[in-house]
């Protein structure tokens, strides 16, 4: 039988999320925002709100600085970001080994892991929350111009094939 | 008809108990306002244990599979380390290696996989029969607490995190769930906006709850499986012995198991489209019928109409009666037509219009007194053959009653403190509430018209709004809209349509998908018109509470009670009260047609009646007068479909049901009694027969073991309703009864009956585990009789040789002089109930009780067939025939008892000797159990506890017991005592 790596401790922290917005489905109630990550999300049921949106509400900036590898390893390397997604960046960071993370002693070995971590998290990122939806998009407009020109919509629609970039001419 | 003289008999009313209020905090949880409850993540550990079968029944090894959904995320064994040898440690090892499985000890099992990831993800937890297993991981364990769970057990499986608190509710359903850990887990900020995170529960799913709720009766893991045609079916293996591959199969195989069942039956729990409901929270089919209505948007009455004063909610208990269930024609052998109603609370439910009470914002009640007593007067048989008069049904009377008919709750058996209800003869001087439902009985049955002081008549407020559209079982074939339609009239039409789609259907499969509908729609209709309405969850405290309760006269009283009577979700007892009432008058309709057309009746239970045959009538007068009776019910039937409101059970035809067979009865008392045709060999052939009064006892032999001299029986078990040894048992009182000889019934033939009567039980509560602390004093937890793990319980033949030794008022120990008290005898679990008696003791002293002093099966059921029927005249052991009904009076206001819920089995239960407490009493009309303890405590002051006690007929330790609040005493006891005080005082 197939057997899957046991649950991460991200799978935890957001049951505990959930249970503290009260909901599996959160998504930020201001309208157009669709924030739907339990990591940038406040509030709960019927009133949730995404980090950003809480921020303005409150008259606080909707972006902030973040320090990619922690503040104990490298506390002069800052970048600004959205809130939400500093949000997201922290809670990868959770799930590092806590040596690194805290680096008492100062050790460049754990500094660059700590530094290896954080690019590796940034692209985790993106692949999640820039790409992902991206990729979901497109699928789903796959299966919305199947669904109204035929499979291959395309030539229907007079458009290059964008793999082989054969087809009508633009 | 002529009266009997009356005896002096106290009577029980139920009473209202003003819920406890909450602490008047004003956070609000997260989740509670509109959205679906948060049910458990895609996560589910299922597991099992396999346990040592001694007395401690202590975890060896068990079994796990930790699944996301469906995909198997890890499979695993974990085992004590200190119950298994090094070999059979070895062999695991070898096993788990072998099959690729994770090997933990029971302490990684639960830090590990039970907190780390079912725990902390919310994970469903899964099992057959949970509380045991539950109950074998703990290292210690002890009384719950908090509203919801106390009298259950608090469960402590690890130091670090919360424990598990289990809380008995029946006998397939727990309330199972994790105490609220330490700390803080809402933000300040959380806290500031007046938000708290409702503590972490878990998600439990006890698969054999859940059959119960979907299926609509008790089932084993294996019976489940073949019922529900799993992949996997469950294996047999000797329990007990060395630890083997095969027996690791069979564990694992049980595991795989209860995960199909699960699936199967949560597939089926879909198909109802309850889906503000979660799986998890189906614990019975009440929580079917409460789901449905939240579904439609139903808001519970208290919610709406919080303002209803108790005295009124007072009124509305008190006349609160149960289900008709009695005896008429008591053994005799007599031809019967056996009938029962369709559907009766649903359909006496559509005929009184109570679903616009079910979708009203509320009732209104007014002053009807004159009206009534002008319908009463008026009542004619024939009048309740027009549905309009059913639809003014809603009305209660306040009846001073003389000599009329009416249902009287009483303990009858002097020797049992357990109550019971005959429709009889009731006179009172303090006026009573009854149903006009059961006024009407009175005056049909008697011609009498009873007095009526005072009635309510019960209208609906307006609808609620935000009712939804609802479709059964998700079919929009099957749309119910519950602003426009009766619910329960729809509802029953529909399951007759599917009913006669099904009997037409050729496909197999498409006739069990029939087959299973029908039954959701039976169990949703029967589990939303009734129970949910007059659900009162009983909580158990440590100390006594103070109480406020108010009876029939619209006083409050006040009682100190550590059991606590909570309204359920949709409590609303005017429709439970107005329901039961509608359908005793159904019954008692059945009585005056029956007297009308010249038939007898030999028994009824509650929506059943069985016509008899007079003697000398040729069998084809009967069947037309029966025919006339069942036809006259007709003009009531609410329903389209075509089905007979009044109709011949399946008993009353030949087994392959083509045509009519004479059926024969011979009832013992109410809820006992055999149905059966006479064979061309003059041989009975049971068609029907009761295990009430068995069903507490092990089998003594398997069915196997059958005597030749029972013939087989020609009809499945489970449709004759009995085990195989209770079969017999009806087989032989039936023989010797068409014998002629009433009295003796041979059961020396039955094998095993010579042996010590078992009753087996689980430590279900902390009560019934208090009979092992004898026991357990001084063994380490390991070794301990747990929670919820199987206990013994045994009949005791007579206290005369035992000599008792208790404790006194002081604390200190003295011998007890020989008193009337039997020993209540309990022993450890064993397999073996040979061995198991021989471990048998007093519960209250500990003291060893040799197996001499216990009743025999053969003892225990010797009387079986005599068993009284106290509720009337003509019942007693060696009577038989024609049961006349006893005439009560009310002796004064002291004589009208106050109680809760009604304690279930009583009997079953008083056999082996367990505690009145079951039962909540919270006094009487004239005074509380509180002012009787003060009175008799200033009477023993003066006389001494000696004279009270002697006066009275009780032992001096159970009035000392009863002045310490110790017990809570029958109401034969508080008779007793009220008549010593007389007595002690004047003389």
């Amino acid at each position: 039988m197939t057997k899957r790596l046991l649950p991460s401790n991200a799978e935890a922290r957001a049951e505990d999320a959930f249970e503290r917005l009260g909901t599996r489905s959160p998504h930020c109630s201001v309208p157009g925002c669709g924030e739907s990550d339990w990591r940038a999300l406040t509030g709960a049921y019927l009133n949730i709100k995404c980090y950003e949106h809480r921020c303005a509400q409150q008259g606080r900036s909707t972006v902030e600085r973040h320090h990619p590898a922690g503040r104990k390893n490298n506390p002069k390397m800052e970048v600004t970001m959205a809130a939400n997604d500093h949000r997201v960046m922290d809670d990868y960071k959770v799930d590092w080994p806590e040596e690194t993370r805290r680096n008492p002693e100062g050790s460049p070995a754990l500094r660059a892991a700590a530094n290896l971590r954080s690019a590796r998290d940034w692209l985790v990122m993106i692949a999640e929350r820039l790409l992902a939806p991206v990729i979901a998009w497109l699928e789903a407009l796959e299966k919305c111009m199947r669904k109204r020109h035929g499979p291959r919509w395309w030539e229907a629609l007079g458009l290059p094939n964008m793999l082989t970039g054969r087809g009508a001419e633009l | 008809m002529k009266v009997p003289a009356p005896i002096e008999q106290p009577i029980a009313l139920r009473a209202y108990a003003v819920p406890q209020t909450g602490n008047g905090s004003q956070m609000t949880t997260t989740n509670n306002e509109g959205s679906a409850p948060l049910g458990p993540s895609d996560y589910s550990l299922i597991f099992d244990t396999e346990t040592t079968t001694t007395a401690e029944q202590r975890l060896r090894v068990g079994c796990y599979q930790l699944r996301k959904k469906k995909e198997l995320v890890e499979e695993g064994l974990f085992f004590d380390p200190k119950a298994l040898n090094s070999k059979e440690r070895r062999r695991l090892l070898g096993y788990a290696r072998r099959h690729d499985l994770k090997l933990r000890t029971v302490s990684e099992f639960i830090e590990a996989i039970f907190y780390r990831q079912a725990y902390l993800l919310n994970a469903l937890i899964i099992g057959f029969n949970l509380p045991f297993d539950l109950s074998r991981l703990a290292i210690k364990h002890g009384p719950a607490k908090g509203k919801k769970m106390g009298g259950g057990f608090s469960l402590t499986l690890s130091e670090n995190w919360p424990p598990v608190r289990i809380k008995h509710l029946s006998r397939t359903a727990s309330l199972i769930d994790f105490a609220a850990p330490g700390g803080q887990r809402s933000a300040r900020s959380m806290r500031r906006r007046r938000h708290r995170r409702p503590p972490r529960r878990g998600f439990f799913s006890d698969v054999r709850s859940l059959a119960a709720a979907l299926t609509g009766s008790s089932h084993s893991l294996a019976s489940l499986a073949r019922l529900l045609g799993t992949k996997h079916q469950k294996t047999e293996a000797e329990h007990g012995r060395e630890l083997t591959a095969n027996y690791l199969g069979y564990l694992r195989n049980d595991v795989e198991v209860t995960f199909e069942c699960s699936q199967l039956l949560a597939a089926r729990y879909e198909g109802f489209k309850l889906a503000a409901t979660p799986v998890s929270a189906i614990l019975s089919e009440a929580s079917i019928g409460k789901a449905c209505l939240r579904e439609m948007g139903v808001k519970p009455w208290r919610e709406l109409q919080p303002d209803v004063p108790p005295e009124l909610i007072g009124i509305i208990m008190a006349s609160y009666f149960g289900g008709r269930s009695e005896v008429h024609l008591r053994r005799v052998v007599s031809q019967v037509a056996y009938c029962d109603f369709l559907s009766m609370y649903p359909t006496v439910s559509v005929l009184m219009g109570l679903w616009r009470f079910v979708t009203a914002t509320g009732a209104h009640w007014r002053e009807a007194t004159a009206e009534t007593q002008a319908i009463v007067d008026n009542l004619k048989l024939s009048d309740l053959a027009r549905p309009e008069t059913w639809a003014k049904l809603a009305v209660l009377a306040r009846v001073e009653a003389d000599a009329d008919l009416l249902p009287v709750r009483s303990a009858y058996d002097d020797s049992s403190p357990a109550y019971s209800i005959g429709l009889n003869y009731l006179t009172s001087k303090e006026p009573l509430w009854f149903t006009l439902a059961d006024v009407f009985v009175s005056k049909l049955l008697t011609g009498k018209t009873p007095k009526i002081l005072r009635a309510l008549a019960f209208t609906p407020r307006g609808q609620q709004p935000g009712l939804k559209l609802i479709d059964i079982l998700g079919n929009p074939d099957y749309r119910i809209d519950p602003a426009k339609d009766d619910f329960y009239l729809k509802l029953i039409e529909l399951r007759s349509s599917v009913k006669q789609q099904m009997r037409s259907c050729n496909n197999e499969s498409e006739r069990e998908r029939l087959a299973s509908e029908q039954l959701a729609m039976k169990i949703v209709a029967n589990s939303s018109c009734y129970g949910i309405f007059v659900e009162l969850n009983v909580q158990d405290y440590a100390r006594q509470k103070e109480q406020v309760y108010f009876g029939g006269d619209e006083t409050p009283r006040t009682a100190k009670l550590a059991s606590i009577e909570e309204p359920g979700r949709y409590f609303h007892p005017l429709l439970a009260t107005l329901t039961t009432g509608a359908a005793r008058l159904m019954l008692g309709v059945v009585e005056a047609l029956a007297e009308q057309e010249g038939l007898g009746w030999a028994f009824c239970d509650t929506d059943s009646m069985a016509l008899a045959c007079p003697q000398g009538m040729p069998e084809e007068e009967f069947y037309k007068r029966t025919k006339r009776v069942r036809g006259w019910f007709e003009q009531l039937n609410p329903y389209t479909s075509g089905d007979e409101l009044f109709k011949l059970e399946d008993a009353n035809y030949s087994l392959d049901g083509r045509l009519p067979e004479a059926l024969y009865c011979f009832a013992v008392s109410d809820k006992r009694y055999a149905l059966f045709n006479i064979g061309a060999d003059g041989r009975p052939v049971l068609r029907k027969a009761s295990a009430h009064g068995l069903g507490h006892l092990q089998p003594p032999y398997p069915e196997a073991k059958a005597p030749d001299r029972v013939p087989a029986p020609r009809l499945a078990l489970l449709e004759i309703g009995t085990q195989r040894w209770q079969y017999d048992l009806w087989y032989l009182i039936v023989q010797a009864a068409l014998a002629g000889h009433l009295q003796i019934v041979e059961l020396d033939c039955l094998p095993g009956f010579d042996a010590v009567a078992l009753s087996r039980y689980a430590a279900t509560c902390p009560r019934l585990l208090h009979w092992f602390d004898t026991f357990n004093k001084g063994k380490p937890y390991a070794q301990q009789v747990r929670p919820f793990g199987f206990l013994n319980a045994y009949q005791a033949r007579s206290a005369a040789q035992l000599n008792c030794v208790e404790l006194d008022s002081r604390g200190g120990k003295h011998k007890r002089q020989q008193t009337a008290q039997s020993p209540r005898a309990v022993s450890p679990f064993d397999p073996d109930p040979a061995v198991a008696v021989r471990h048998c003791f007093d519960r209250d002293t500990g003291e060893t009780v040799t197996p001499e002093l216990l009743k025999t099966y053969l003892q225990a059921l010797v009387r079986y067939h005599l068993h009284p029927e106290t509720k009337f005249i003509g019942g007693d052991y060696t009577e038989a025939g024609l049961l006349r009904r006893r005439h009560i009076r009310v002796p004064d206001v002291n004589g009208i008892q106050y109680i809760g819920k009604e304690a279930n089995r009583w009997e079953e239960r008083s056999l082996t000797g367990e505690d009145p407490e079951a039962q909540i009493r919270y006094g009487a009309a004239g005074g509380s159990l509180t002012e009787l303890q003060e009175r008799v405590a200033i009477v023993c002051r003066k006389h001494g506890v000696r004279r009270v006690a002697r006066a009275a007929g009780l032992s001096h330790s159970t009035v000392l017991r009863f002045l310490a609040g110790k017990v809570e005493p029958g109401a034969a006891t508080v008779n007793k005592l009220r008549k010593a005080l007389t007595a002690v005082v004047i003389g």
